[in-house]
């Protein structure tokens, strides 16, 4: 199915919303590098205990930040507004936001596994 | 209809027929955008009904593909116009892909422009052309253009008339000055302190609306109880009336009434009952301005 036959389906508009959160926070993502760099720079030969030390707070921070990022739409009328007059419910807004907090929280945790790694 | 802890709106009934567009026209605070945000649900009402397209509910129509909304003052994400325009297409199987290249081309927005730097009236264009490719049935325009210079107020109208000459379906326009929208309308709907006070197709209200001058010889003033008067100036025995409920029948019962001399009628633009309507009467919103004032000074 091309993606002019897609428009107006429920999938396509799950994608549209999980795509605008995910660009709405992708800037929070430099978090995980930074994170990593830190405790490389900080722990030296004992990087990888001190990354692993840190990552609740890691955790804290990524998921704390990206939640309220996503939840800013709620807080501004203009924004919210424009989510309400598109042709979704509510429901399905809030049920985007959700998908893109896992994605986003899966996609941190990746990047500093990764850097762990190196 | 309460909008925070007062009432923006109240006693305000109206249907808008399948190709009618009506303009709704008021003073900043009148209550338009009360009234079509609880059109859209946006807003719950405090008291009332929304009925739209057959089905009634106080949460309007929200959610449906029926509404092309162009809000007050449009906020964007800060992407490029044509991804904008591509993510919006993709909630909507009718979008037309040719109308809203068009707006885009119309209104100059290039769609390598990131949408929150667009000028106010590249927005407008913007919100008009979100609103419009997916070729709603109804279309409802807040007064996003009160902000723009006269001349980019114009353009953003004439759009809004090019658009609607070629598609049917309903609309409505909210403003706080006529004469742009006035060319796109059907039906006009004065509102002044969300209450309405004139209704009606523009052609049956400019054959209705007249000012009538006259000498009073009687005792009494009991001939103005034939009219609507929206004005009465008095300078002695010489009165000046101005009416929306003028017709021959009527008109001839006047002239007969015991005391009125020198009687004339004469036809009255809409601008200039507009600008009658709603002179030194303060909207609420207004009125919160000026006693905010009062206090800081």
């Amino acid at each position: 199915m091309s993606r002019n036959e897609q428009a107006g389906t429920t999938a396509e508009k799950i994608r549209l919303l999980v795509i605008r959160d995910l660009r709405s926070a992708g800037w929070l993502l430099v978090v995980p590098p930074l994170w990593v760099a830190a405790a490389r720079f900080r722990g030296g030969t004992e990087f990888a205990a001190n990354l692993r030390g840190s990552f609740p707070m890691l955790a804290v921070v990524i998921l704390a930040g990206t939640a309220l990022r996503l939840a800013r739409d709620r807080f501004d009328p203009g924004r919210w507004d424009f989510l309400r007059t598109l042709p979704v419910s509510t429901r399905m807004i809030w049920g985007a936001k959700l998908a893109a907090w896992f994605l986003f929280a899966a996609a941190a945790a990746a990047i500093v596994a990764l850097g762990a790694r190196i | 209809m309460k909008w925070e802890r007062e009432v923006a709106a109240s006693e305000v009934s109206f249907d808008v027929s399948p190709h009618e567009r009506l303009l709704l026209l008021g003073p900043s605070g009148a209550g338009k955008s009360s009234i079509l945000r609880t059109l859209i649900g946006l807003r719950a009402p405090a008291a009332g009904s929304v009925v739209l397209f057959g089905g009634e509910s106080n949460a309007g129509v929200r959610g449906t593909e029926s509404i092309g909304y162009v809000p007050d003052a449009p906020v964007f994400d800060r992407i490029p116009v044509a991804g904008m325009i591509r993510w919006c297409s993709g909630f909507h199987p009718a979008w037309n892909h040719e109308r809203a290249a068009a707006l885009q081309s119309l209104f100059g927005i290039e769609g390598s422009r990131r949408c929150d730097r667009l000028s106010s009236f590249e927005s407008c264009g913007l919100s008009l052309l979100l609103a419009l490719a997916h070729e709603p049935p109804l279309l409802i325009i807040d007064d996003p253009a009160r902000t723009l210079e006269p001349g980019e107020r114009q353009r953003f109208w004439s759009a809004v008339s090019a658009g609607l000459a070629d598609r049917p379906g309903a609309a409505i326009l909210a403003s706080s000055a006529l004469s742009g929208p006035i060319s796109s309308a059907s039906s006009l709907m004065v509102l002044r302190q969300g209450r309405v006070a004139l209704a009606g197709e523009i052609g049956e209200l400019e054959a209705r609306v007249r000012r009538i001058e006259f000498v009073n010889e009687g005792e009494d003033a009991r001939c103005l109880d034939l009219w609507f008067c929206h004005k009465v100036k008095i300078r002695g025995r010489e009165l000046e009336l101005l009416v929306d409920n003028f017709d021959e029948a009527t008109w001839r019962r006047f002239i007969e009434s015991p005391g009125v001399a020198e009687a004339r009628a004469t036809p009255v633009g809409l601008e200039e009952l507009y600008a009658e309507l709603v002179r030194e009467r303060k909207t609420p919103g207004e009125a919160r301005l000026e006693a905010r004032t009062r206090h800081v000074s």
